[in-house]
């Protein structure tokens, strides 16, 4: 007791200000730019679709050391911002299209819609530069990915 | 078999704890005394009292397998009703493939024609004794296409929310709020025209 | 009023729209005629339909209709129903996705199992809450340390059932050298 009372205390009021700010979902709230990328993936040297674009050396490196394929192509990246609370919409292509909620937490909600119905719904916490990756088969032994980035995190 | 009229009898909660035990007599009487709710959902649905015979049948199946399931979070015959509701779901899709398309279904593909028809601005329901009203909702409802009904009754009479339906039906909020859209408006000009006809 | 806004005027009379949009559209009701008029008809149509559902019986006997369903439970439970095992083709297709030096992301589904038990407080922080909305699909979700991923695979119910069926063919592993 006689420690404690000898340190120098905060006023209350200070406290308890402080304990609500940290408390306060206001500071957990977030505007986010997310960047979306639906990607082509093969072991074909180009794609033939000559509006793809191969990714960024970066992304391939890194599809390249958890997926078989070796070259990887942007079919489209959008880069949107989703409101705090809010949620935004990436229309990826006329087949997929991803919506992305912004939670408290900050935890974001995806959910993957094919075709125009509901296919997944994931809930998780953003974490620095990690990316949510949806994949799948396509033909002849390819693969697509909507890769889901928070830029203000990279 | 025990009536689901006799009463005063074990709550469902009761019972429900029996079945979950592994009594049969005990799913015997909530079967029993839920039995016309669950087909009336089922008819409601298929239109076709044999497919809502065996689908209401199959939902009881289903229930006695997942009791252990059941928390007690709604009531059990909600719960009942949610297993058969998509038991029906599940039997539409795959009639859907062989259906051949309606007049509804091609109205709505066109799109717009809910919007073309006059607001209905006087009670068609009012004077009406309640079998005739009931019959006449009925009647309306049948004329509606499976998917502009379907997404009626989740909506108006199970109290489902937008993205609950869309969960259900697998397709999106906005197709369930244009098809929920379009069953109204058709239901309204429906029952405003058995009024006119009753007055003519 | 376009289609669009009369779908709002219907998910306000619903109490599906949030906050700032429903004060615009009760704003938008008040003072436009022909939206008052939808609204009043909606309500009216709900109105109507509320409690006035025909009250249907079941056709069959009570004793038959309920013979028919504990026949059905007892088979089934003659016949030992009961979930079914993970498919060893789930597994093939997973290899066939991922390169082979990445059996490390199935180390990381290990890892994140055993990692709830031994640090528990960090663990409630990265859960991820998964849940697959169709009925045709499945995922397998995992994620890479090392990348910095999170993927969620998605495949067909079908495409392993077919391949269950056909059986695995352990010449498959050579592909994957």
């Amino acid at each position: 007791m006689s420690d404690l009372s000898s340190r120098r205390r905060l006023p209350w009021p200070v406290v308890t200000a402080i304990l609500l700010i940290l408390g306060s979902p206001v500071l957990t709230a977030a505007i986010l730019t997310i960047e979306a990328k639906l990607i082509w993936a093969t072991d074909e040297s180009k794609s033939p679709d000559a509006n793809h674009t191969p990714v960024d050396p970066v992304t391939a490196d890194r599809l390249r050391k958890t997926f078989k394929w070796k070259n990887y192509f942007i079919v489209k990246k959008m880069t949107k911002e989703v409101p705090s609370r809010g949620s935004a919409r990436f229309d990826l292509s006329k087949k997929c299209t991803v919506e992305i909620k912004e939670l408290e937490g900050p935890r974001v909600e995806v959910v993957l819609i094919g075709e125009g119905k509901p296919v997944h719904r994931a809930v998780k916490p953003l974490n620095k530069g990690e990316s949510f990756v949806y994949s799948g088969d396509d033909k002849n032994e390819t693969a697509w990915f909507v890769m889901i980035t928070d830029l203000e995190q990279k | 078999m025990a009536s689901h009229q006799e009463q005063p009898g074990p709550t469902d909660d009761v019972l429900v704890r029996r079945s979950q035990k592994g009594s049969m007599e005990a799913f015997e009487v909530l079967v029993g005394r839920h039995r016309d709710k669950i087909y009336a959902r089922a008819f409601s649905m298929m239109r076709n009292e044999d497919e809502a015979v065996d689908l209401s049948q199959e939902a009881w199946v289903k229930g006695w397998q997942r009791l252990k399931q059941f928390q007690g979070d709604s009531s059990f015959v909600t719960w009942m009703t949610r297993i058969v509701i998509n038991l029906c779901l599940d039997q539409l899709r795959k009639q859907k493939r062989q259906r051949a398309e309606s007049i509804e279904q091609l109205e709505e593909d066109l799109g717009g024609v809910e919007r073309q028809m006059p607001t209905v601005t006087v009670n068609p329901t009012e004077g009406l004794e309640r079998s005739e009203l009931r019959r006449r909702i009925d009647d309306a409802l049948g004329k509606l296409s499976y998917e502009h009904r379907t997404v009626l009754i989740l909506h108006e009479f199970e109290d489902l929310e937008y993205k609950e339906i869309a969960k259900r039906m697998e397709c999106s909020i906005g197709t369930v709020m244009s098809r929920l859209f379009y069953a109204r408006r058709k239901m309204a000009t429906l029952m405003a025209g058995y009024k006119r006809e009753e007055l003519s | 009023m376009n289609g669009d806004l009369m779908l709002k005027v219907q998910a306000w009379v619903d109490g599906e729209l949030p906050g700032e949009e429903a004060r615009q559209v009760e704003a938008l009701v008040s003072g436009n005629k022909e939206a008052a008029a939808l609204v009043s008809e909606l309500r009216l149509t709900r109105g109507f339909l509320q409690g006035n559902e025909t009250a249907l019986k079941v056709p069959d006997s009570p004793e038959f209709y309920w013979s028919k369903i504990r026949r059905e439970i007892e088979r089934l439970d003659a016949s030992g129903q009961s979930v079914p095992a993970p498919s060893s083709a789930l597994w093939a297709a997973l290899r066939r996705f991922m390169v082979p030096a990445s059996g490390l992301a199935l180390v990381m589904i290990v890892a994140a199992l055993s990692f709830k038990y031994f640090s528990p407080a960090t663990f409630e922080d990265q859960m991820v809450e998964v849940e697959n909305l169709s009925e045709e699909m499945s995922s397998i979700s995992y994620r890479s340390q090392a990348d910095n991923m999170f993927v969620v695979y998605l495949y067909a119910k079908e495409q392993t059932k077919a391949e269950d069926e056909s059986q695995f063919d352990p010449l498959d592993d050579l592909l994957f050298q």
